[in-house]
């Protein structure tokens, strides 16, 4: 039974891998689960300097699934270098180093500096944030934007580059399009939708930060069409999905969506076993169903002809 | 070592008004869990994340652990809906304990609410290890039938005082300003605060007047319990946000750094 697929050049022996900012370095889940098993590790990386975060309160739940603002709280790209990559590297399993900052110099800055250190499989780009120079537009909401930093990204490193788009766009395909003529090597597909939740008591909203990312199983049939309409449009260009996957059965889904890999986030909070549980699901999806190969799954949905 | 784990609830014991001590059989965090430590635990219903509770027992030979919750919102009446035998999932031993300041013979224990349950894990362990410690302990709710824990107190207590928001029992005020009385003639070396978050800061403040040691156990939204989300935030001195629930709960008064807004 085969279960390694690939995402750009980054081999992974299984399709499991975890949500950017939801795994922590790895080591808080080492009571758990032996992490060495899980098909690669995306961890939330760094901002180029260290970012406080948010007050509290950062999180709130909500019916299946929960909002935060965290607010990227990070100890800047040599803090991670220094604390976090060593602990990461120990899990022996492909390390995908997220990319968050507010210009594209700060970007393409940060990957420069990773460069320089051994271990690091690839980058994940976080979109999702305000770039300062265009009057905090965020990135990923603007196809020109997105060009911008993963271009200036592409000329600072040769590693796959994963571009991570947000459903709160009207055309995720236009972006998708955008993030791939700039250079991406692959895509990851959803981060968290905005939401709001307020104290009826207090009149208050929740979050210090008024509004916050829905994460959980509330928003995996979004992040399902999201693949679904990306993977559709054959834009020849391997999707990392996620959103709300919980189970094996959620996992599978997006491999017939289009997914060539799924991340868990927020369920790893819940059940901190949720990485190995999907795996050991899927392994046993595929021996019920004569699958001999994860890759057959992949974008295998039927889909009704329109 | 933390452990995700099955709990069997095997009895609960109606404490005072819509407050109950729950025993769950849990061989493993029952083996490993020190006062002040805490569970996630999974409530059913329509509830999606796991709720922090504090530790009021552990006991390593029954295997069992116990915990004091008050009927609030979802997830704890969908708690107190479940019945003896069921099974819930739980992860534990979480965060870090309180400690004994060394050479503090007379301890204040400040209890507000659900507070009252870590701090008589507190008490029981050092009725045993410390049996030279003097405990007084000092409990605060709305009304004298919301006083939880005066009875389980007074087992390893010298003395315990009551106060109630509206003069039905004991002491006619909050918990801090019967500690501000009580100080008055009295002394104690430490104290250990476990309750809602203006309370703590109250007897921050109290301890700091004083130059006494103080512990609190923060309070904040969790979505994990072990590290993961960075969402359970309080400022600490020198060192930004940090996680309660992997740098605390529990942490030295004098370094938090309060605010409106962790109330
Ligand atoms: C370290 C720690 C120890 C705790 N120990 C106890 C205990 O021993 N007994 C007990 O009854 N309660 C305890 N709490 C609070 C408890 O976790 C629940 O949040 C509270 O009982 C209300 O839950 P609910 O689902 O009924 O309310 P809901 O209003 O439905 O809760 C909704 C969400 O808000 C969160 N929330 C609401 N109030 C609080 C609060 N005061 N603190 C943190 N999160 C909150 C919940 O965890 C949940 O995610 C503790 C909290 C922390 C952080
Ligand atoms: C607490 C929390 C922190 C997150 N931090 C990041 C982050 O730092 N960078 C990022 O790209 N996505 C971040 N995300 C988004 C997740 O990686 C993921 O895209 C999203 O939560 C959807 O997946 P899920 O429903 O399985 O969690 C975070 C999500 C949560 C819940
Ligand atoms: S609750 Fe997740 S880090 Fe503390």
């Amino acid at each position: 039974m085969n279960l390694s697929v690939s995402i750009a050049d980054i081999k992974m022996k299984n399709p499991v891998t975890t949500a950017a900012g939801t795994f922590g370095d790895g080591s808080q889940f080492g009571d758990f689960i032996d992490v060495s098993r899980i098909g690669a590790i995306i961890a939330k990386g760094a901002s180029l300097e260290p970012w406080k975060g948010n007050p509290p309160h950062r999180l709130v739940e909500t019916p299946s699934g929960m909002l935060n603002s965290i607010g990227l709280q990070n100890d800047g790209v040599e803090g991670f270098i220094r604390e976090k990559l060593p602990r990461l590297l120990k899990h022996r399993v492909p390390i995908i180093v997220g990319v968050f900052d507010k210009t594209p110099e700060n970007y393409a800055r940060i990957v420069k500096r990773l460069n320089r250190e051994k271990g690091i499989s690839g980058f994940e780009i976080n979109l999702s944030c305000p770039n300062l120079e265009k009057g905090g537009k965020t990135f990923c909401d603007y196809p020109e934007l997105v060009k911008e930093v993963v271009g200036a990204i592409r000329k600072a490193t040769d590693l796959p580059i994963i571009a991570k788009l947000s459903p709160n766009v009207t055309d995720i395909v236009a972006i998708a399009k955008s993030a791939r003529d700039a250079g991406a090597d692959a895509l990851s597909l959803i981060n968290t939708l905005v939401g709001m939740r307020i104290n009826i008591k207090t009149r208050e909203p929740y979050l210090a930060k008024n509004t916050g990312g829905l994460s959980g199983p509330a928003i995996r049939p979004v992040a399902l069409a999201k693949v679904f309409l990306v993977s559709e449009a054959r834009l020849e260009i391997p999707i990392i999905g996620m959103g709300g996957i919980q189970t094996a059965e959620d996992a599978i889904e997006f491999l017939l969506a289009g997914a060539s890999a799924v991340a868990i986030g927020t369920a790893n909070f819940v059940n901190p076993r949720a990485t190995l549980d999907v795996l050991e699901g899927i392994e046993q999806y595929m021996r019920e169903n004569s699958v001999n190969d994860i890759n057959d799954l992949i974008g295998a949905v039927r889909a009704h002809s329109q | 070592m933390k452990h995700l784990a099955q709990g069997i609830i095997t009895r609960r014991t109606e404490l005072s008004e819509s407050y109950f001590l729950l025993e769950l059989e849990c061989q493993e965090i029952a083996r490993e869990a020190l006062p002040g430590q805490f569970i996630m635990l999974e409530c059913k219903g329509e509830t999606f994340l796991k709720r922090p509770m504090g530790l009021s027992s552990a006991d390593p030979e029954k295997g069992v652990i116990s915990f004091i919750y008050h009927v609030t919102g979802k997830g704890t009446r969908s708690l107190h809906s479940q019945l003896i035998g069921e099974t819930i999932e739980v992860i534990g031993p979480l965060g870090n304990s309180f400690w004994k300041e060394k050479n503090a013979r007379t301890i204040g224990l400040v209890a507000g609410g659900t507070g009252i349950g870590p701090l008589l894990m507190f008490g029981n362990w050092a009725l045993k290890n410390s049996p030279e410690t003097e405990i007084i302990g000092f409990i605060g709710a709305k009304n004298a039938k919301m006083i939880c824990g005066e009875k389980e107190m007074k087992r390893f207590a010298k003395e315990v005082y009551c106060a109630t928001n509206d003069g039905s029992f004991g002491y006619k005020g909050f918990v801090t300003d019967l500690l501000t009385e009580f100080l008055s003639k009295n002394s104690l070396e430490s104290i250990i605060a476990c309750g809602p978050t203006q309370m703590m800061k109250k007897t921050a403040e109290i301890a700091s007047e004083r130059n006494l040691q103080c512990q609190v156990s923060l309070e904040e939204h969790m979505a994990c319990g072990f590290g993961a989300c960075i969402g359970c935030i309080a400022e600490i001195k020198g060192q930004g946000y940090s996680m309660i629930c992997a740098k605390g709960p529990v942490f030295d008064a004098s370094e938090v750094v309060w605010k409106e807004s962790n109330l």
